[in-house]
């Protein structure tokens, strides 16, 4: 059936008011959109200002565009970009500005991850004393911290690994060397520990000899005393038991003297080979101090650790204006 | 027995982990750090012959490494403990490892604290116009933001009370009050306190002098400080005295004389007993 041209064309009644529907779905679908990138814009910090500071990093690797800027482990920025400059990488921050109070000039930064496997972030070390401490401003720099790679310390390990335990081995072969300094100070400290008992003893035997012998001689000064006092009447009969008893008191104190000399002598020789085995136990303990630093050090320089020790720097004491001020 | 040889068997580990010593630069760092740091702990228990002699060994391994931090922050450090000692002209010697060594690159920042301990060296001496050249040339070091500013406007201040200018004394602590609470500096606030408290005191006005001396204190309890607690102390007793309550004064001396005596401030505990001797009529 063929149309005639001039028979206009008449929607049919149910599609009357359709080109408004479809406009507003169209406009309620672009609304919606719209709304959706503004909440992801808002999500991402768009809408917050930032200032951006940069670093130099001699090896960028790991470190990426939108990467989280960390201080005390709460996201403060991000990396905004990096690119080659001419002492390596130069990477940009951009901090929140809510946060730029709290991020000093003087402050450093370093890579880090959660762990050893865990998301890598740019950690802000708090400034250290001594360091300046003013906010940061748009366009200024601060320091990085560069860290080894996973495959540079395991690197470092198995190059030093062979040298450490050659040198671990050489100290325990001399502690275990019964010639070894260390192991005769130990031997010749134990055998004067060992006659310290015998001394003591001696020394108590001593003085309880010393305390009997003045308790004789006061006894018998006594009865010398008694006896002087009725000599003028018995001075002719007695004088032979006077010189007898005499006798027998100067005898006791010799004995006394004798034992006294003789004890003395022992201890003498204790002192003196304690004095001479002195110098060789100082040099022991001072090896032994050194090593025990050397451990403590080297512990401190090992990968496990020394990520949790705060970074070294010269400490500067305060320049305090009023450093002479009660003086004047 | 089990945990000792279990700390054996860590120790071994650790050990192995460890690079071992070498004369390297990087040990030559540590070193010189670690003489820095044994400089510090004898300086915190008063035994400053040690800690000269710590920072001067941690200042030659840094210039044997032409390192100019470390030998600015050593230079600065010795000549702070030479100052102590009383041997000036050893503190200014040893500044000349910074200021005499065109060859070498110091941060502004520290140019400005070697001039800073310059002026603080001939304020001591009463060298007030050289300390006031110096002083110029720190600012000119330190620009506008820089941590040292409120320490240079104190010791303007302090400059301008010797010269009798307590109006410009006063603007110069206020200044340095501003600029260490901008960058957080409690020592310098205290001090730009103190520095108010004495011009208001010198200007006849015992309330202001006394508002701001009592924040001082506060500020030099908080940190510590037990010289600047009795200078505070005394400070404040002038102030009581001047507004006629000699009571009040006499209690604030006592108090100085106390702190001096047992920080063993031989120095501060005279003045404090000549003040208390005066304020009781001896």
């Amino acid at each position: 059936m063929e149309q005639k041209p001039e028979e206009k064309l008449v929607a049919p009644r149910r599609f009357r008011g359709m080109r408004k529907q479809v406009n507003a779905f169209l406009f309620t679908a672009l609304l919606g959109f719209a709304g959706l990138v503004g909440l992801v814009a808002y999500k991402q910090g768009m809408f917050v200002q930032h200032t951006q500071i940069s670093f130099h990093a001699p090896d960028a690797t790991g470190i990426h565009k939108g990467m989280s800027v960390r201080l005390h482990g709460v996201p403060v920025g991000a990396v905004k970009d990096v690119e080659l400059a001419d002492r390596g990488a130069r990477v940009r921050l951009a901090i929140n500005n809510h946060h730029i109070a709290r991020v000093a000039r003087g402050a450093q930064a370093r890579l880090v991850r959660e762990g050893y496997v865990g998301a890598a972030s740019i950690q802000i070390l708090p400034v250290s004393a001594g360091a300046d401490r003013t906010p940061v401003a748009e366009g200024d720099e601060i320091r990085f911290l560069a860290q080894k790679g996973i495959a540079d310390m395991l690197d470092e390990v198995r190059q030093q690994m062979t040298p450490a335990f050659m040198e671990l081995r050489r100290a325990a072969s001399e502690m275990s060397d019964p010639n070894s300094d260390f192991r005769r100070s130990v031997s010749s400290l134990r055998e004067l520990i060992e006659e310290l008992p015998g001394t003591t003893r001696d020394l108590r035997q001593l003085v309880r000899d010393t305390d009997r012998t003045m308790l004789t001689v006061g006894r018998q000064a006594e009865q010398t005393l008694a006896i002087l006092a009725r000599v003028g009447t018995q001075t002719e009969e007695q004088l032979p038991a006077i010189a007898g008893r005499l006798t027998t008191t100067l005898d006791s104190l010799n004995a006394t003297a004798t034992q006294m000399r003789e004890t003395t002598r022992t201890n003498g020789e204790a002192l003196r080979e304690l004095l001479t085995q002195a110098p060789e136990l100082v040099r022991g303990s001072g090896e032994l101090v050194r090593d025990t630093q050397e451990l403590t050090t080297a512990a401190r320089r090992t990968w496990l650790l020394r990520d949790y020790i705060e970074p070294s720097q010269m400490r500067t004491l305060p320049v305090d204006s009023f450093e002479s001020f009660g003086k004047r | 027995m089990r945990v000792q040889v279990l700390l054996c068997v860590m120790a071994v580990g650790l050990g192995g982990c460890a690079p071992s010593p070498k004369n390297t630069t990087a040990a030559r760092q540590e070193a010189a750090l670690e003489a820095n740091r044994r400089g510090e702990n004898y300086v915190r228990h008063g035994e400053l012959e040690n800690a000269a002699r710590s920072y001067r060994e941690a200042l030659r391994l840094s210039q044997s490494l032409e390192d100019p931090e470390g030998i600015a922050a050593n230079a600065i450090n010795l000549s702070i403990v030479r100052q102590r000692q009383g041997r000036f002209a050893d503190a200014r010697a040893s500044l000349g490892a910074v200021m005499e060594q065109p060859n070498l690159r110091f941060s502004p920042l520290r140019l400005s604290e070697a001039a800073l301990r310059h002026a603080l060296l001939d304020l001591d001496e009463r060298r007030f116009g050289t300390a006031g050249k110096w002083l110029t040339q720190a600012q000119t070091h330190c620009g506008e933001r820089c941590p040292l500013a409120g320490a240079i406007h104190n010791v303007r201040a302090q400059l301008a009370l010797q010269a009798g200018r307590v109006d410009d004394a006063a603007a110069a602590a206020r200044s340095a009050l501003e600029a260490s609470r901008a960058t957080g500096e409690r020592s310098e606030t205290a001090n730009a306190l103190r520095l108010l408290g004495i011009s208001a005191l010198q200007r006849g006005e015992a309330a202001a002098a006394r508002a701001h001396l009592e924040q001082a204190l506060a500020l030099d309890r908080e940190l510590g400080a037990p010289r600047k607690i009795a200078l505070d102390l005394l400070a404040l007793g002038r102030a009581a005295a001047l507004s006629g309550e000699r009571d009040a004064a006499r209690a604030y001396y006592a108090r100085a004389l106390a702190v001096s005596e047992a920080d063993r401030d031989h120095a501060g505990a005279a003045e404090a007993r000549a003040m208390l001797d005066a304020a009781t009529g001896k």
